[in-house]
This record gives C-alpha cells, structure tokens and sequence, in this order.
C-alpha cells in the first residue's frame, strides 16, 4: 500500500511537470502579444519594444519558463502582468462563485441523472424508460446556452422570479442573493451534465443486466430488481464513478459559457478574459493550480479506490 | 419608426437568439478558450434554423466601440443600477421605479445631456451601479491602453488639466486655460487652489510636472501624443510652464484626454487603485464585475448629484438587457443597435441616440496590390452601399464618406466623393485589370458581428472580387494587421478622438502615404491660428477621401437606454468617458 502511494505521488509530480510545460508551450504558441494589447492602436513600434523589455516577453524562454516554475514549486504561481494580482488571490476570489456552481450542479445532476439512468435501464423495454432516455438525449442536444438564455430571459427577467444574471458585489456575504443569482446557472449547468450521466448510468446498468452474475441471481430465485440492486448497481458504479471524473473536463468549458451567459465573476468569465488579452503568465498560473487541484483529487480518488476496492489492490 | 410594441415580444425572442448566434460565433472564432462554445455552436444552429436568418440579420450592430483601444468585448453597454441603499443591498428589486412618473420615451439625440444638468432636488444619497461590457484591465491610466480606462476613471476619479465640450472646443478643466507665449512655445499653467487629492494632500505645481511627465516618457501612453513637448517645470508652487520644441496646436487638446490626467506625485500601485481629484474616489475594483466609486465630499467643485456609483461590466449584451428589464441596472450605453427595439415606444424606458467618435472603418493594404492602386480603393468604396448597411443597423448610425466625424471643427460632408455605383466599381476593377473572382482575404476582429463581415463581403462578391472572412482574436488583429501589416482588407472601429493624424502616418497599418496629406497635417500642427489649421485640416480630409485608403462604413451611434427617473447622464460618446458626477435620480 505505501509503495503503491509512493509511486503514484512520484507520477503526480510528473504529470505536473509535463502539465506545466505543456501549458506554457501552449500559450506560447498563440499568435498575439500583451505588448500590443497593453500598447493599444496608439502605440509606435518603439514603445511596443519598451514594453516587451517591461513585461519581461523578450527574455529567453527558457529563462521565463524556469523563473516561473521556480516560483511555482515555493507556492508562488505568479501574478497577472496587467494588473498585479497574485494567481492565487485572484482564482480563490473566483472560485467563491464557480467552486459552489460545480458542486451544486454535480450534486444535482447525480441525484437526478443516476436514479433516472437506473430507472431507463431497468425499464428500457418500456414507455417510461424509453420515454426517460429520450428527454435525456434531448437534454443532450440542447445547447448550454442556449438553455442558459432561455432560463435567463424568461424564468429570469420575463417572469422575475429568480435573478437572471449577475452576483452581488458584496459575494457570500449578501447570502440570500448569492445563493438566488447561482440557481439558473446551476439548473443549467445541471441539465447538461445530468443528461450525459444519465445516458452512461443507463448503458453501465444496462451492460451490467446482460452479465453472467446477474443471470445466475436470477436463476437463485431473485426479481431482475432485486438482481440489479443487489449485484448490479455496485458493478455498473465504477464506470460511472470514471465518467464522473472526465465530466470534470466538459464541466470547465460549461462553466465558460453559463459565465458569460448569467454574467458571473467567475474563473470561466476570468480565463477567457486574460486569453483574450494575452495575459500569459495569469493564465499559465490559473490553468496549472486548476490542474493541480484536479491532480491531487484524482491521486485521493486512486488511493481511496484502493482501499474500498479489494481486486485492485497489489495492481499498483 | 423603428419601433413598434405589437413587435415587440417577437423581437425579444429574436434578440435573444441573435445574442446567441454572436456567442456561438465568438466562441467558434476563438479557438484557445475552451472547446465549451465551440462545441455547441453547430447544434444552435440546428436547433434554431427557423430564427437563424431573423436572428442574424438583427445581430449586425458593430458593437464594440471602445475595442480599437482595449481588448475583448462586444458593445460597451453601460448599465446603471439605482438603489437607494448605498451599500447596494437588494438592489433587485427596482423593477418599480421604472414605472416611476415620467413616461415619455424619446429617441431624440438631444436627450438629457450630462453637462450642467445638476439642477436640484433628486435623490443625493442614491447608490447608482454603472457598468460597461469592457471592463479594463489594469487601472494604471499611465502605461495602459484602453478606452475602458478612460470611461471609468477620466473626469471620475482622475481629472485631466483642461476639458474639451461636446462640440470639441477646449475649455478649462482642473486649471484654467493656460498662458501661451507669442511664440506659441511655452505654456504657463496656474495651479488651483483648494484642490485636494484623495489622499487629503494638496494638489501641488509638483504633481502636475510629475504627471505630464510620466505621460510622456515611456513607457506612458502618451509618448506620441505629447511628444512636442520638451519640457516641463515647476516655475514657482503654483505655477508649471510647459516648453515645446515646436509649435502644436494639437496640444491644448491632447491636454482634455487621458494625458492630462493629474495624479499624485509619489502614487504607487496605479494597477489596483486610483488616488485623484475628481468628484468621485475609487472604492474597490471587483475584477471581472465591476467598479465602485464614492463621492468625494471634499471635492473642490460641484459635489456629484448621486453618493455611490458602481460600473457594472457585462460581457454578454443579453446579460445587460437583463439587468435593465430586471432593474438591476437602469442606464445602458453602447446598446446593441440590435437588441435596442425592445425598449422603443415603451413608457418605461427612455432610449437616446447620441453621436460618438468611432468610424468603423473598413482598412485596406494600401502597401499591396491591388490597393496601392487609388482606383481599386475608390471602387471597392463604391462597391459597398452605406444606406444597405445602415439598415441593418436598424437606422442607426451616420454616414461619413471622410475620416472626419461632425463633431470636429474640420469636418465637411464628403459622401459624395466615392457615392455607391457598383457598376462604375465594376468598370473601375476591370480597368485597373483586378479579374473577377480574384480573392482576397477580410481579418475580422471575431468581436464584430460576423454579419457586417457577410455584408461586406457580398457587397464586394457583387462586383466580381471573391472575399474570404477570416476570424481573428483582438490580440491577434494587433500583431498581424496593425504590427506588421500582414492582410488585404480588414475592419476595426477606431475611436480615438481626432485620429486625422493617422492618415498622415505612413507606418500606420493601412501603410497610407501621401506626402501632401502629411505635409497639411503637420502645417496644421504648427500653423499660426486655429482657423488656420482647421482649414488646412479640412484640405486634409478632402485629399484622403478622394484617395479613399480605407472606405468609413459607418459612424456608429452612442445608444443609450434608462429609466426615466434617471437623468444627466451622457449620451453622446465622443471621448471615451462617461462623467457619472451629473447622474439625478428622481426621488
């Protein structure tokens, strides 16, 4: 068990080394430059070369990847060039609105989508299940925002029942609000990832249906229910518990659009911003704590899986 | 005219999709951030095939116009929100107050204008939220760039030494006109008394040097600007003398933009905070939300008519719309002329349309050919009918056949220099030997509406050239079209205000060189009198017109849209800023 912990911290450390450089290269490879966009349409080409000498953009880039990494290994994930606020301050401010919007939505789209995806599966030959997969696939063809606007024109500013976009400026502390201004997006982030996990539940418990083991249940005596509840959900669970972590992914560029769509101050509204202006180094810094952040998450879910899963163990 | 209640549910669906459409359509263009609405693009489409061309045809605003100057965003909608609460607490709920007294909505260019309009009564202690959709990025008014900038801070929080009218005349601003010498070679500028910082320390002859001189070294923005200035003194505590290498009359103007803000001498940290001598002192910058200011009640003039003033930043303009129906914000400048119908003829909201400095303008590679060739120019001017594009504008927006909005003192109807005729287009391609079918590319900046790019595009196919839209980011357009000049045709509003000097640069992107327009521009720079230089400035404008480098599409309009009990805001965008010290609200 410790070994197996120690080779996965040691892989953690590579996958944050490749992910830094990758992020780095990446953003180095986009055509633009904050020079220019600090410069604007006014600035001759003179001051753009004092400004690159300014921002540090004509230094080798070795030499800007190494001094940026160093600082990120002491915790210090740099700042932004434009205006001086720490990567961390600045994602950790964001995060008080996109942290509660994923986790609401997650929450929501597993309690709705996993009953529902079991219900299709177990039903799948009748009405109501087919008639459940088929609102589920719908959910899948909608778009984000376009769900987004509709709630936000109608439910929102039409109907006035719930705040159709914004966050109050004073955050959590105006809680009543706060929670108000995040329902719209979470319904929508929820509804598109719910319809996707709601198809995976359904295919994973389908899948399961067809085993040997839930044959030979029911040869024991037991109801294909009592089967599937039984010997068949714990099975179908782990496929989903890996769909769950790639949704994490599509959750990131949701958030994006639901952003923009309802107006939120949060990391999506800010990454998009700084690409935008070219913000290389906040970006870089935002993107490598997220990945952080999503790397230790999976080494506890690996760790964890070791423990509850016996058959995985000795694997490493 | 343009408005029309029974229309007016239809064109709420319809400004909707079209807000999605233009979403999809950045997000498609963008390619680097995040795969999000790039993925879902193709499907509105599908699903919205019946809206599609309605929807599109009603998203064709140009609606960035602070973008040549600043990054990112799509109209510079700003939005006010009013709550008698100056902490701002609940501020959802003034969906009441619009219904609130007056009714009248006017579509008037002449509606309540923000100068002079404190007049009496009103509530003083009203928190109103301001917001643009360009948020900037950095609040260093010093080094950078960005009419985003100067919207929240200019005439705010920070004051420049001299002010410019709506109709461009130079006025006294922080300080009194200056002294000019004979020569017109020295400046002597008194210092006011009584000013204070926000600091609480006084405004000295030492700031006023130290400002004009950070401004015009580098790496300040106004380097170029300022650049006849040799140098700056402090003759005495009140009195700073400014000396030219050269004669100037641009100068007293250059002084009512942002290089002649005044900040304190010894300021620090100017990314995140702002220490001025404005009506308003900065309070807290929420980034990627807004800005909030308080009232300076120790301002040396006329205290600002409201206590709190918040600029609300929305990037999607549907968002914005939302706010005002909803009454968390009450005025919204720079609106979408595509989502403005459905505030028209409603007795709850009062929509103006006022005049800016933003000429979209449609750039050609005068260094490439075909258009090194003056004929090609003039033809692909003529090729593209204004009234056409007006229209899709809904109406609105000013034809200019010049570089020369008419709101500068050298402006002079041009539009019958290059009048639309495709068939003298057509004639004019085929003489100058440009074949029919011969393609070229369009760099669009993916913040436009893509259907301005299709209008220009099909405007031109008419007359036999073949255009290829090319998508690109702002950051991008900086780099190949206006660092290195790498395209054929291509699109930006540009809203700096008296940018005739452009023409007169032949490092500019357009790569426009005509010695003769340069020589006028620079005569005009030094002439003896400003009647002088006004003329030669119109001579100017002239010669450019009938070289056409570039073809001005449209002077975009300044729509703004409140409630009615909000008044003395500004409704006309010539500078770049928005004075929220006049904002009334009624009680």
């Amino acid at each position: 068990m410790a070994l197996f912990v120690l080779r996965r911290l040691g892989l953690l450390v590579i996958a944050f080394l490749v992910t830094s450089v990758l992020v780095f290269l990446m953003l180095r490879l986009l055509p633009g430059d904050l020079a220019r966009v600090v410069g604007g349409t006014e600035a001759s080409p003179e001051r753009i070369e004092t400004l690159r000498e300014e921002l540090g953009l004509n230094r080798p880039l070795w030499n800007q990847y190494t001094s940026w990494i160093g600082g990120v290994i002491q915790g210090d994930f740099g700042e932004s060039m434009l205006s001086r606020a720490t990567v961390t301050s600045e994602l950790g401010q964001k995060l008080t609105v996109t942290g509660p919007l994923v986790l609401a939505s997650t929450v929501l789209s597993i309690l709705v989508a996993v009953p529902l995806g079991i219900f299709a599966a177990a039903r799948h030959r009748g009405a109501d299940g087919i008639a459940v997969s088929a609102v589920g696939q719908l959910g899948i063809a909608l778009p984000t925002f376009w769900v987004g606007l509709m709630l936000a024109t109608i439910v929102g500013a039409r109907w006035g029942w719930l705040p159709a976009q914004g966050f109050p400026r004073q955050g959590w502390e105006e809680t009543g609000r706060a929670v108000k201004s995040l329902v719209l997006p979470t319904l929508t982030l929820a509804l598109s990832q719910g319809a996707v996990l709601l198809r995976f539940v359904r295919s994973a418990t389908l899948d399961v249906l067809h085993q040997d083991y839930i044959r030979t249940a029911r040869a024991k005596g037991l109801t294909r229910t009592q089967a599937l509840w039984r010997h068949g959900l714990r099975n179908a669970a782990l496929p989903i518990i890996s769909i769950l972590g790639v949704q994490i992914a599509s959750l990131i560029a949701g958030v994006v659009v639901i952003e923009r769509v309802f107006n939120l101050p949060g990391v999506g509204q800010m990454l998009v911003t700084d690409i935008g202006s070219r913000d290389l180094e906040k970006v870089q810094g935002t993107v490598l704590l997220i990945a952080v952040i999503v790397l230790v998450v999976g080494f506890l879910v690996d760790v964890l899986h070791q423990l509850v899963d016996p058959r995985l163990r000795g694997r490493g | 005219m343009r408005s029309s209640t029974a229309r007016s549910s239809r064109r709420f669906l319809v400004a909707a999709l079209a807000g999605a459409l233009t979403l999809a359509a950045c997000g498609d263009d963008d390619g680097d951030d995040g795969d999000a609405a790039s993925t879902d693009a193709p499907a509105v489409s599908e699903a919205a095939t019946d809206a599609t061309e309605a929807a599109s045809a009603a998203s064709a605003a140009p609606s960035a116009p602070a973008a040549t100057t600043a990054i990112a965003g799509g109209g510079a909608a700003t939005v006010a929100s009013v709550s008698t609460d100056p902490a701002g607490t609940e501020a959802a709920d003034t969906e009441a107050s619009g219904a609130a007294t007056t009714g009248a909505a006017s579509t008037a260019s002449t509606a309540p204008s923000g100068s002079g309009a404190a007049s009496g009564g009103g509530d003083t202690e009203a928190a109103v939220v301001v917001g643009a959709v360009l948020e900037p990025t950095s609040l260093d008014i010093v080094t950078k760039a960005g009419a985003a900038l100067d919207q929240v801070l200019l005439d705010n929080v920070y004051e420049t030494l001299l002010q410019a009218t709506e109709d461009s005349t130079v006025v006294a601003g922080l300080t009194e006109l200056p002294e000019i010498s004979e020569d017109g070679l020295t400046y002597t500028f008194t210092v006011p008394e009584g000013v204070t910082f926000h600091s609480g320390d006084p405004l000295t002859a030492a700031d006023i040097v130290s400002s004009l001189d950070a401004f015009r070294t580098d790496p300040g923005s106004g380097v170029e600007e300022l650049a006849s200035i040799a140098s700056v003194e402090a003759a005495d505590d009140t009195t700073v003398v400014v000396t030219l290498s050269e004669r100037d009359n641009d100068l007293l103007y250059r002084l009512t933009r942002r290089e002649g803000a005044v900040l304190q001498a010894d300021a620090t940290d100017l990314d995140n905070s702002a220490n001025g001598t404005g009506p308003f002192t900065f309070t807290e910058w929420n980034q990627g939300s807004s800005i909030t200011m308080t009232r300076n009640d120790d301002y040396w003039g006329d205290p600002a008519t409201v206590a709190e003033v918040t600029f609300q930043y929305f990037t999607d303009p549907n968002a914005a719309i939302n706010a005002l129906t909803t009454g968390d914000a009450d005025v919204l400048t720079g609106v979408n002329t595509d989502l403005v119908g459905q505030f028209e003829g409603d007795d709850d909201y009062v929509v103006n349309e006022g005049t800016t400095n933003g000429e979209f303008t449609l750039g050609m590679n005068n260094s490439r050919a075909p258009f090194d060739n003056p004929d090609v120019r003039r033809a692909i001017r003529q090729a593209i009918d204004k009234e056409g594009y007006l229209e899709l504008l809904n109406g609105f927006g000013t034809i200019v056949g010049g570089p020369v909005p008419p709101t500068d003192p050298w402006f002079e109807d041009l539009t019958e220099v290059a009048p639309y005729d495709p068939d003298a287009a057509r004639a004019a391609l085929e003489a100058a030997g440009v074949e029919e079918g011969t393609p070229f590319t369009l760099t669009w900046p993916n913040f436009y509406p893509t259907t301005s790019a299709e209008y220009v595009a099909s405007q031109l196919a008419d007359v036999g050239l073949e255009i290829e839209i090319v998508p690109v980011e702002f950051s991008v357009w900086l780099e190949q079209v206006y660092g290195n000049a790498d395209y054929d045709l291509t699109a930006v509003l540009h809203v700096e205000p008296r940018d005739i000097a452009n023409y007169a640069n032949p490092d500019y992107y357009w790569r426009y060189d005509n010695p003769e327009v340069q020589q006028l521009v620079a005569d005009a720079k030094g002439a003896e009198s400003e009647d002088e230089a006004n003329e030669l400035l119109t001579e100017a404008a002239r010669l450019i017109s009938e070289d056409s480098p570039v073809d001005w599409l449209i002077l975009q309009a300044d729509i703004t849209v409140s409630t009615p009990n909000i008044t003395g805001y500004p409704t006309n965008d010539t500078a770049s800023r928005f004075d929220a010290s006049t904002i009334t609200v009624a009680d």
